[in-house]
């Protein structure tokens, strides 16, 4: 009787590491030739969600194109998207995730500018390619050799704003209205060196939280100090609230401000209160050569037109791809086929280079909002 | 001058609000003795169902408010009679009655996501427009309805509480829920009445906040919490501490905003619980709730 515990705990430990076993392998053997994995990181909850699902869009239409002509070399590509919430905390340990147990040498995606900045040395010290399609903080210029944007940079949109105000429009005296992260508080400071090279003022700045609804009081105050022009640094909620509650208290400054407004979100939040508004943005146009056949087999599959987030993301994909199916697949090689091989890449969204920061240069252009509608300025 | 009246409207109307959160916030805590954080649920719930009912039903506006505030009345009660009715039977510690309210916010909350999607949605009734210009401020008739509405809600139910039977009722069960039931109150039935009077403020405070912002599916929570400073500043043991909980706090968040920056609002808050905490625990009013275990 007394030998039965015993040679069941041996049996038991026998069968758990067959088991254990087993599943490694049956865990391994795909890894080795069946998909190819590539991680996706978009912000599809919170404040951030109307561009982390245009972005999921684009790179899910990427990757069912390269499925649908064969993958690469007989192998499928797939996706591993993981939800950052448009929260910091989410992002990163979704990027944790992906690297340690879905083993993806390469993540693309990203809508928030902190979410890449406390990522970065994660993806340096592992090893992973981060390639950016969504986020416009000018610091993630210097964020690392494994990090790379194939969206224009802030900086050159925010150049364009500052120089659209100070030397077009003339505005020598302006307020900052910047949300309190990493984008915001860049575009500020890439805001203000610019706008006062051009001999302009900055006669107040002011930060203001994510999900932040209660503007009033501010408002008031921005209208004792007679402000007349603004240039806010905000997404499309927070931007829409700001802009209603100054309309309601009869306060309406020229506006200025910064990609994330264009969004129907935005327009349903402001209502009339945003008509007038000018911000500048990447170039991107749906019925370009590069981008209309992409525009078509979109607007098909989602119903709308595209536009600069998707049309990055869907070349974040393929560029990705095109860097896998070039090299080993390690994180290193494709860090380096990203600095070396992508020269002029005609993407959807505009030829890409990757400088020696692992940034690119698109132009940037001026839009206004005009009877409801985004329209070109300049 | 009219810098000045515009804070002190401002002020007045965040007040009202949070005095409409932290009062049903109180009538939840003195009942169950336990922080009911579900409840953030159905405040999103409640503006939810406004524009569910105007969207995708095409009713008119009053009528849907009419509605959703009944049917997030209804959820309320359906959380109490499947949940915390269940539990009480059980004799279940107080923490895991505020495991439980965890749980079911983010159930609540996360099918509000399933069925309305993440994006900031808004009702769209009217216009942006400028405010009444009243006494050198600007306030919008929205903002006005939400102080009749909050006000008058606060004093109606305050009344109800003190002078009917139902509402001494409501009183007793919070004092000593053993006692009634020897007395032949049934405690049961009194929690089930004192949630569908804070579910329904709740929904209303949801869908007036909702009116003058926007909806998302996590507004609730926000507001809930600054409805439970408001609370913990005011006191919990007494009604009048409420109102100058409320204003404490309104004002702090303004002033901070106006004086200093607005990013400061949240972090003024609480930094005005914190030192209440510390320096005056029990509130404005220093009552303690009788008979509180935990």
């Amino acid at each position: 009787m007394k030998l039965y515990p015993k040679i069941l705990t041996k049996l038991s430990v026998l069968v758990i590491v067959i088991l254990f076993i087993s599943c490694t392998q049956t865990e391994k053997s795909p890894e080795r030739k069946g998909d190819i994995k590539i991680g996706a990181i978009f912000d599809l909850t919170g404040t951030l969600a109307y561009m982390g699902k245009w972005s999921q869009n684009g790179a899910s239409l990427a990757i069912d194109n390269i499925n649908n002509h064969g993958g690469i070399n007989g192998r499928k590509v797939s996706l591993l998207i993981e939800d950052g919430g448009s929260d910091v905390n989410k992002n990163v340990s979704a990027f944790r995730k992906l690297i340690d147990s879905d083993k993806v040498a390469l993540v693309i995606g990203f809508n928030s500018s902190s979410a890449v900045m406390a990522a970065a040395p994660i993806a340096n010290t592992t090893k992973t390619v981060l390639l950016t399609s969504g986020t416009g903080s000018p610091n993630i210029t210097d964020a690392g050799d494994y990090i790379f944007r194939n969206r224009l940079s802030g900086k050159l949109e925010v150049d364009a704003i500052a120089n659209f105000i100070a030397l077009k429009r003339n505005i020598k005296e302006i307020g900052v209205l910047y949300i309190n992260n990493e984008y915001g508080k860049g575009y500020a400071s890439i805001f203000q060196s610019a706008f006062e090279a051009h001999g302009g003022k900055i006669l107040l700045e002011e930060g203001f939280e994510q999900n932040q609804t209660n503007f009033k009081s501010m408002v008031r105050k921005l209208k004792d100090n007679n402000i007349q022009a603004i240039y806010l640094i905000a997404y499309a909620k927070e931007g829409g609230i700001l802009l209603k509650q100054s309309y309601e208290q009869n306060f309406m400054p020229q506006w200025f401000s910064a990609n994330p407004i264009e969004a129907p979100e935005f327009l349903e939040i402001a209502g009339k209160s945003a008509e007038g508004i000018i911000y500048s943005i990447a170039k991107y146009d749906p019925n370009d050569v590069l981008s209309k056949q992409f525009n078509a087999e979109y607007k098909e599959k989602y119903g709308s037109d595209s536009e600069m987030f998707a049309a990055n993301t869907y070349d974040a994909v393929n560029i990705g791809v095109l860097a896998i199916a070039n090299t080993d697949g390690s994180g290193e090689q494709i860090k380096t086929y990203l600095y070396d091989s992508i020269k002029d890449y005609p993407g959807v969204a505009g030829l890409t280079t990757f400088d020696h920061n692992g940034d690119v240069t698109k132009p940037a252009i001026i839009k206004i909002l005009k009877n409801g509608q985004f329209t070109l300025l300049e | 001058m009219d810098s000045l009246s515009q804070l002190i409207a401002n002020i007045i109307l965040t007040a009202s609000l949070l005095l409409l959160l932290s009062f049903l916030y109180k009538i939840l805590f003195s009942i169950n003795k336990f922080s009911n954080l579900a409840h953030a649920a159905i405040i999103t719930l409640g503006a939810y169902f406004v524009y569910f009912f105007t969207n995708n039903l095409s009713i008119s506006f009053p009528v849907s408010v009419a509605l959703a505030i009944a049917a997030a009345t209804l959820v309320g009660m359906v959380c109490e009679v499947l949940v915390y009715r269940q539990m009480r039977k059980r004799d279940a510690p107080a923490l895991a009655f505020l495991i439980a309210s965890i749980g079911l916010y983010v159930v609540l909350q996360n099918s509000i996501s399933l069925f309305f999607g993440d994006g900031t949605k808004v009702f769209n009734i009217s216009e942006v427009k400028v405010g009444n210009h009243i006494f050198g401020a600007y306030v919008t008739t929205v903002q006005i309805i939400t102080l009749i509405v909050s006000v008058s809600l606060f004093l109606s139910i305050n009344l109800y509480l003190r002078y009917t039977v139902t509402g001494k009722s409501i009183r007793a069960v919070a004092s000593n829920p053993e006692l009634c039931n020897i007395y032949g109150i049934s405690a049961d039935k009194i929690n089930l009445i004192a949630y569908g009077i804070g579910s329904s403020l709740a929904a209303t405070a949801g869908i007036l906040s909702a009116l003058d912002t926007h909806l998302t599916p996590t507004f609730g929570f926000n507001l809930l919490l600054y409805g439970v400073v408001a609370m913990i500043i005011g006191g919990v043991g007494s009604t009048a501490g409420l109102v100058a909980g409320s204003l404490l706090v309104a004002t702090a968040q303004h002033m901070a905003a106006y004086y200093i920056d607005v990013k400061w609002m949240d972090a003024v808050t609480y930094l005005i619980l914190i030192l209440f905490l510390i320096w005056k625990p029990l509130g404005f009013s220093g009552k303690r709730l009788r008979k509180i275990e935990v």
